[in-house]
């Protein structure tokens, strides 16, 4: 299964960001991740661990675009609580976004470990969406950076160029985050513009 | 089944100018800028849009409002007891524990109450948003205007400032599953506050920047991505919807979960989507108001009194 995502405008922070909002130039795996099991309404995410991702983008590298834009921070405190004013607690800072994403992403459910598999729901939900149930906007990072549209992908959407897996190439993504514990797992990848059936697949552990 | 309501909405053409406070210590209010292709647009925040519709709820149904804003409560004149610090800019919120069921914010916007319960494990009390708010982008370039002003009485070398300012219509995007509110019926309230929202595009609250819908397209639907981002365009001097008519006639889009409104009815496109077999109003509140009563059909929700 292979689908084509449009998503107008998004951003995703660096894991080891600061103030400085940077975004990674293409969407992580664990942020694909949640996106499909927004689609299916599944909440649980660890409902479908095991699903092994494989990412591309549609044309060149997507604008990044920086604003200038006004954050709020604070520390819950007591004294504090409902009143925090915008003339002691906000400054302003930069944050990046990226434009016009158009993101391409296969699913191979084989080596997943429950019997309902991700590749089917997806598959259900774009065919038959009257069936499934679901809350929300189908949003890419941020609730915000609301996806214009998801179906399956056709020739005519462009030429893909792949993320693929190798531990010299530029590009840094986070795979998982554990909640617990706050370890993640990260991956560096290089594009290609061939579909590489080893080194392309990424497994959701 | 889920019923998902996504609607886009194309403001009026005016003068936008919304720093929205970043200008803090320095002489220049910046417009926040975003790249496109080879261009570059102003860009209005989805956070900014929801203070305006939290605005609107607070002005219309204040009674079912937890927080609430008032920028002239305690004024340090009348209430000697608070510091010059704390005398504006203040929330008040009715109950700080929250509660989706009865309050209306709580409900649409989602809350978040940070803190750590007993044993320091995570007692945070939080809802996600339901209803969802893209970033507002122009419809047209921005090519760096900037005016000058000064503040009033005794002019100093620090009175002057400038400020970017750009004539220009912005679209954003909303989505809401109506099922997923605490009460589905305040999703109508909800379209009644997007063709009223205000203070989102102006300087600050002082100047008005006319956010209220021009034109909206409205999607009732099981899909659950919207499709209709972006479909407005500049055409000439008017507002276009080229890529909607395609992605009808091309089946992407079913034409009977399609409400179109306002001064898109009155251009080809309007003519166009009619033919195509959608339902096109002149006004942006009939068409509001047909949504709300399918809405109403669909999910068997009542107006709220």
């Amino acid at each position: 299964m292979q689908l084509y995502i449009d998503c107008p405008c998004t951003s995703f922070p660096r894991n080891f960001a600061r103030d400085y909002k940077e975004t990674y130039r293409y969407p992580p795996p664990s942020t694909i991740y949640g996106l499909l099991l927004s689609l299916v309404g599944e909440v649980d995410i660890n409902k479908h661990q095991g699903v092994k991702l494989a990412i591309g983008i549609i044309g060149g590298d997507p604008p990044i675009s920086r604003i200038l834009r006004k954050q709020r921070h604070h520390k819950y405190s007591k004294q504090n609580l409902g009143t925090y004013s915008t003339s002691q607690f906000s400054k302003p800072n930069y944050h990046e976004l990226l434009t016009d994403l158009k993101v391409v992403v296969r699913i191979d459910s084989n080596k997943e470990a429950g019997t309902v598999k991700l590749a089917d729901r997806v598959a259900r939900a774009l065919s038959t969406p009257a069936q499934i149930t679901r809350f929300g906007g189908l949003s890419l990072g941020e609730s915000w950076a609301l996806v214009n549209g998801i179906r399956p992908y056709r020739d005519n959407d462009g030429s893909i160029h792949w993320l693929i897996r190798d531990n010299r190439g530029l590009i840094s993504l986070p795979i998982w985050i554990d909640r617990q514990s706050g370890r993640g797992t990260f991956q560096r990848f290089r594009l290609v513009d061939e579909f590489d059936e080893e080194a392309c697949w990424v497994t959701i552990p | 089944m889920t019923k998902h309501l996504f609607a886009t909405i194309v403001t009026a053409t005016a003068i936008a100018a919304n720093n929205r406070g970043e200008g803090d210590g320095s002489t220049l209010s910046t417009l926040q800028k975003i790249t496109r292709g080879n261009d570059q647009y102003t860009t209005v925040s989805a956070e900014a849009i929801r203070w305006g519709l939290r605005e609107y709820f607070q002005n219309h149904y204040e009674p079912e409002v937890n927080r609430t804003f008032n920028p002239e409560t305690d004024d340090p004149k009348t209430d000697d007891s608070k510091t010059d610090d704390s005398k504006t800019d203040k929330y008040s919120f009715k109950d700080e524990e929250f509660s989706h069921k009865k309050y209306i914010d709580d409900d649409l916007f989602g809350y978040m109450d940070a803190k750590k319960g007993k044993d320091k494990k995570d007692d945070t009390r939080k809802r996600r948003g339901a209803l969802e708010v893209s970033r507002a982008m122009s419809l047209d370039p921005y090519w760096g205007d900037v005016t000058f002003g000064s503040k009033g009485g005794e002019k100093g070398k620090t009175s002057i400032h400038n400020t970017e300012v750009h004539y220009t219509a912005y679209q954003y995007t909303i989505a809401l599953t109506p099922e997923g509110l605490s009460k589905p019926e305040r999703a109508l309230l909800a379209l009644d506050a997007i063709a009223a929202v205000r203070h989102v595009g102006g300087n600050h609250a002082r100047f008005l920047y006319d956010f209220r819908p021009e034109s909206i397209v409205l999607r009732i639907t099981d899909d659950p991505s919207p499709w209709i981002m972006g479909v407005f365009k500049r055409i000439g001097e008017s507002v276009g919807c080229p890529q909607l008519v395609r992605l009808i006639e091309v089946g992407d889009v079913e034409a009977n979960e399609l409400i179109v409104g306002g001064e898109i009815a009155d251009t080809p496109y309007g003519e166009q989507l009619k033919t195509l077999g959608v339902q096109v109003y002149r006004g942006v509140k009939k068409a509001i108001a047909q949504a709300k009563e399918q809405l109403q059909q669909q999910l068997n929700i009542k107006v709220p009194a």
